[in-house]
């Protein structure tokens, strides 16, 4: 039993860790909404936490990318673009594709 | 009576692989991870089996497995397992741990529909199980194994299904060969959302899991006190954030079908964690 109390440790320590990632990257989003030019993009096909990340790692993939957050509950991507840089939708779009995801129209 | 439980005992060693292959899917389980997006999961599995007459096996199973998004459409999973396994026969106890078998599939986005409302996909998993574990914890068999995942999400419930068959010893020649393995499983779970933007989630999880194994047999004959059916009721709950997910699961065997005199099955507990790169 000794090693199911050590997996439960151990499960707890990730999940708190993982708990306040979390609301740093909520905190951040605000921080960076004044740098840089954003554009919003409607996503579907996300339903949970967890489907953000694949989907921000390849948008900020993108060079002209300093920023991406997702929301699978508002169904939105937030692309911050680097100052003086060129973003071309297409390149998201293609990354949306590429996280199994179906773009929507653009909001902003 | 020594003889009985030995006969016990070994049934039972027999087919604990096939409980350790049968998992809880609480996971997007129909639906392939982004492309070049690493997933990290491991669990810890308390299972055992015993009779009236103080013979138990317990097992403490602690897969991981690494998933891989090659393409969109294309996901490389790979399984290793280490056990740890108690047995008690006769009130005398012994301790073994050991690697079990590798298992290598590819998981294949045949469908995936994403909309405001519902997210759908369907996903077949082609894989082999290499004989690459320690004695005593491996099949010794290379296995062949196809599945056929679905998944559906509203965004507060979801829910998984799939279908998957093991062809057991695919290529020796050996006249004695471990039954094949059916096994369904059906879950549902709903989502409430923690922190009020969708960034920490919780959900209890229901599971269904029916596991059909043939009987070993030997130069073409069924061994006796071999193959069986059984029927798991999963409650559990999931914790989500961007990049973990904690998951635990009590099985609950409501229906098992053992051929001959074999080990019952007790129920089994499943706490698990995935990290989401």
């Amino acid at each position: 039993m000794r090693y199911l109390y050590e997996g439960i440790f151990v499960a707890g320590l990730l999940l708190v860790i993982g708990c306040e990632s979390s609301i740093q990257d909520s905190n951040q989003e605000v921080f960076d909404s004044n740098k840089g030019e954003i554009r919003i993009y409607e996503v579907f096909g996300m339903d949970c936490p967890g489907c953000h990340g694949g989907l921000e790692n390849l948008v900020l993939k993108i060079p002209a990318v300093l920023r991406a957050q997702a929301n699978w509950k508002e169904q939105r991507l937030v692309v911050t673009v680097k100052t003086g840089a060129i973003l071309d939708d297409e390149l998201v779009y293609d990354a949306i594709r590429k996280a199994n995801f179906t773009a929507g129209k653009r909001i902003q | 009576m020594r003889g009985y439980a030995l006969l016990l005992f070994l049934s039972a060693v027999l087919f604990f692989p096939a409980v350790a292959a049968a998992a809880g899917i609480s996971v997007d389980a129909g639906l392939t991870p982004a492309q070049d997006r690493w997933i990290l999961r491991t669990q810890v599995r308390y299972m055992s089996r015993g009779d009236k007459n103080s013979t138990e096996v317990q097992q403490l199973v602690f897969p991981v497995v690494l998933a891989y998004g090659v393409r969109s459409s294309v996901t490389i999973v790979a399984r290793q397992v280490l056990i740890r396994r108690e047995r008690t026969v006769l009130g005398n106890s012994s301790t073994k741990s050991g690697f079990g078998d590798t298992y290598v599939f590819a998981k294949i986005k045949a469908y995936r529909s994403n909309s405001p409302r519902l997210t759908f996909g369907v996903a077949p998993t082609l894989g082999i199980e290499f004989p690459t574990g320690q004695s005593g914890f491996s099949s010794n068999t290379w296995d062949l194994r196809a599945g056929l995942y679905a998944s559906a999400r509203t965004g507060t419930w979801s829910s998984d299904a799939n279908v998957a068959y093991q062809w057991n010893d695919v290529v020796s020649d050996a006249s004695a060969t471990p039954g094949d393995e059916l096994s369904i499983d059906a879950a549902v779970a709903y989502q409430f959302i923690l922190d009020g933007v969708g960034l920490v989630t919780a959900s209890p999880v229901l599971e269904m899991s029916y596991l059909k194994v043939w009987p070993v047999r030997n130069a073409g004959e069924e061994v006796p006190h071999t193959g069986e059916s059984v029927l798991y009721l999963s409650p559990g709950a999931k914790l989500s954030t961007s990049w973990i997910i904690a998951e635990g699961l009590v099985r609950i065997p409501v229906h098992d079908d053992l051929a001959g005199n074999q080990l019952e099955r007790n129920v089994q507990t499943l706490l698990g964690v995935r990290i989401l790169f």
